[in-house]
């Protein structure tokens, strides 16, 4: 082989993934997208580290959307399907499905996200890409404070929720409060959050203590917590420390109120692991029978009812109203298209599973992109077995 | 001094549990020199197998300890006679590697396999001793902890005599000592690696189905009890038994006194920074000899 012959080969080799990089230019920009089916990324937390039990929640509610909407002629007699991504609960794997979900299926939205720090990264994706990205129970306020034409969130969030905290603080009276958080963007972010609100508060102390997500033997940091005699400990964690530092604060002596910070003490696996300790555990919820449904709710319960043999969680309440305004976006846009559905989703108004949907745009602030109507109930597990239904409301906000 | 004396006795009984977790690991590495990534899943499998066992099968407490020992030794015989056997036999000059990778892609499949399998639902194992104690006034703990530890420590001393009063032990320390010289003299080292993997498994399964009624069951489970038990054995010296006990309390102590004295933000660090701690003064961990390899 001549040196010639050897350049013209390496130039050729070397061209070879310039052309392929144009070719998929081409192609994405040759996609129609007002007609053939509908993607809609979901990524997900479908295993360990990541919290692969509510990630389970996420999947179901999704497929009952995508087989009760297809089941009904689809959107604008387009057939909808998912394509699912597992973020095993780490950031860059997140990312990665992120950006896979719209470079190689085409989606058209990427929903399902949940913790906030892999939210946080999976929003630069959207943004790059200038796909819409709907959250609904990352807390972070950064989620929607970045102000990201692509990012919304039809669902609660870390500031709004500390100032209601705050309020039933003030009603239960607790003047020691330790707030145990995780490591992460929603830990860290709530406790933050919830400072700044108790500052309001007269005569009452906060003190945040920090761990890491992952430890599950949480006896020396409880025992510690315990021997500062507070008079409520507010966890926020979503990993197997949800349940344990429950049973293992009762274990090591501890006598205060314990709230968990998000509702898990509805979730299944509470009380077969966590037993009597779980009596008297408090916890914040967004759902009360006092909550009126929507027809469009009135149907999801059923229909989840009947497909998996028990009721939703509130959350999946938020995530169907996530689908629901993709479904109302691309109905309006007549079209697929990401970039029009960014344009399109702040003028969508639909009926959701509680109230009406529309989002905020108030720039700057957390409420761009947002809808933030949800009302904040505190309720109380009186006995072993107690469901949602059954515990002792203490304190709701209104809408 | 209350917080003091509580932490102590914390860190001491979580210790325990840690050195029989690492005891496993330890034997491996001392018969067959392998690093074993998937340990943590023999231990993720028993815990399983007590949960069912109880839940499912109704099987008394005892017998549900059986069952997580009995799972856990034929998860290590498997993971020794399919995973790591053809790879030993090919005689490799990588071999050390093909191990590492091989044993952390199993423990990759296993985890992603139960949770398909088992689901993501946390999971508990009743105890013994589901109460909790308050001891001389000061001391709070569950009675399923100091059962634990107990149970804890006569598996360690049941290994300390199989290695150091039975032929089996005789064969294993040979092995540790020179596999070359060992084979030579009719040391069957196909079947005492097998054996040293069940038993491996073994305790690794019992420890798990102990310390399940103090946490929760569930596919992640043994990424935690992996790290623990690969400080442990690092601290201790590898293939030291008497070291993996030793660094297996020292680990318990350091993380429960850490996380209480200095900060709660750490507590998964701590291992890791012991371990550095002790690699700088003693290279070869407390109790490991520098061996030149044969």
């Amino acid at each position: 082989m001549t040196i010639e012959s050897s350049l013209k080969r390496r130039l050729f080799l070397g061209g070879l993934p310039v052309v392929a990089v144009a070719g998929a230019a081409s192609v994405a920009h040759a996609r129609d997208w007002t007609s053939g089916p509908i993607t809609i990324g979901l990524v997900s937390p479908l295993s360990e580290p990541g919290d692969a039990r509510s990630g389970q929640a996420i999947r179901q509610t999704a497929e009952l959307w995508i087989k009760t909407t297809n089941a009904a002629g689809g959107i604008g007699g387009r057939t909808v399907r998912l394509a699912i991504y597992d973020d095993a609960g780490k950031v860059e794997v997140g990312a990665q499905g992120a950006e896979r979900a719209i470079t190689e299926k085409d989606a058209s939205a990427l929903l399902g996200m949940w913790s906030s720090s892999v939210t946080l990264a999976q929003m630069e994706v959207a943004k790059r890409y200038n796909v819409p990205l709907l959250a609904f129970y990352s807390w972070s306020d950064e989620v929607t404070a970045k102000n990201y034409p692509q990012v919304f969130r039809i669902g609660p969030y870390n500031s709004k929720i500390a100032e209601q905290t705050a309020e039933f603080v003030k009603k239960r009276g607790y003047k020691r409060i330790v707030m145990l958080a995780e490591d992460t963007a929603y830990g860290l972010g709530f406790a933050k959050s919830f400072e700044m609100a108790a500052k309001g508060l007269p005569g009452v102390h906060v003190e945040t203590v920090q761990f890491q997500a992952q430890t599950q033997d949480l006896t020396p940091v409880m025992s510690r917590i315990s021997a500062s005699a507070p008079n409520a400990v507010i966890v926020q964690t979503v990993f197997a420390a949800t349940n344990l530092s429950i049973k293992q604060g009762r274990e090591v002596g501890l006598q205060a109120d314990i709230v968990a910070g998000w509702d898990w003490p509805t979730l299944g696996d509470f009380w077969p692991t966590v037993g009597e300790a779980g009596v008297g555990v408090i916890y914040p919820t967004f759902n009360d029978p006092s909550l009126t449904r929507s027809k469009t709710g009135d149907a999801f319960v059923s229909a989840y009812k009947a497909s998996y043999g028990a009721e939703p969680a509130i959350f999946q309440y938020y995530l169907w109203d996530n689908f629901n305004a993709i479904k109302a976006a691309i109905d309006k846009a007549g079209t697929a298209d990401p970039a029009k559905l960014v344009e399109t989703l702040p003028t969508v108004t639909f009926e959701g599973t509680i109230s009406p949907i529309a989002f905020k745009r108030d720039k700057g602030t957390v409420n761009f992109n947002q809808w933030d109507e949800f009302a904040m109930f505190f309720k109380q597990m009186g006995k072993i077995g107690d469901g949602d239904g059954d515990a002792t409301l203490l304190f709701g906000s209104s809408r | 001094m209350t917080l003091l004396a509580q932490t102590l006795v914390l860190g001491v009984l979580q210790g325990g549990l840690y050195a029989l977790m690492a005891m496993g690991l330890s034997l491996i590495f001392g018969v067959l020199r392998a690093v074993n990534f998937a340990h943590g899943e023999m231990a993720m499998f028993g815990a399983y197998a007590a949960f069912f066992a109880v839940s499912v099968l109704g099987a008394p407490l005892p017998l549900a300890i059986v069952a997580a020992g009995l799972v856990g030794a034929v998860t290590g015989f498997l993971t020794n006679r399919f995973i790591l056997a053809p790879i030993y036999r090919r005689r490799m000059d990588n071999r050390d590697e093909f191990v590492v990778v091989s044993t952390f892609m199993l423990s990759q499949f296993l985890i992603a396999a139960a949770t398909l399998v088992f689901g993501t639902a946390y999971r508990r194992v009743p105890g013994f001793w589901d109460q909790n104690l308050r001891l001389f006034g000061i001391i709070f703990l569950s009675g399923n902890r100091l059962v634990a530890f107990a149970a804890a420590m006569l598996a360690v001393g049941a290994l300390f005599y199989v290695v150091h009063r039975t032929d089996v032990g005789r064969a294993w320390r040979a092995l540790t000592q020179n596999p070359l010289g060992a084979a030579s003299v009719g040391i069957d080292v196909r079947r005492y690696a097998d054996l040293a993997f069940a038993t491996a498994g073994a305790l690794t399964g019992v420890a798990a189905a102990l310390m399940a009624p103090l946490g929760v069951v569930y596919p992640g489970l043994g990424v935690t009890v992996v790290v623990k038990a690969f400080v442990v054995v690092i601290v201790g010296g590898l293939g030291s038994i008497p070291g993996a006990l030793v660094a297996g309390l020292l680990l318990g102590v350091v993380e429960a006194a850490g996380s209480v004295f200095v900060s709660s933000s750490y507590t998964e660090a701590y291992g890791p920074m012991l371990m550095i701690a002790v690699l700088l003064c003693r290279p070869a961990g407390l109790f490991g000899l520098t061996q030149r390899r044969v």
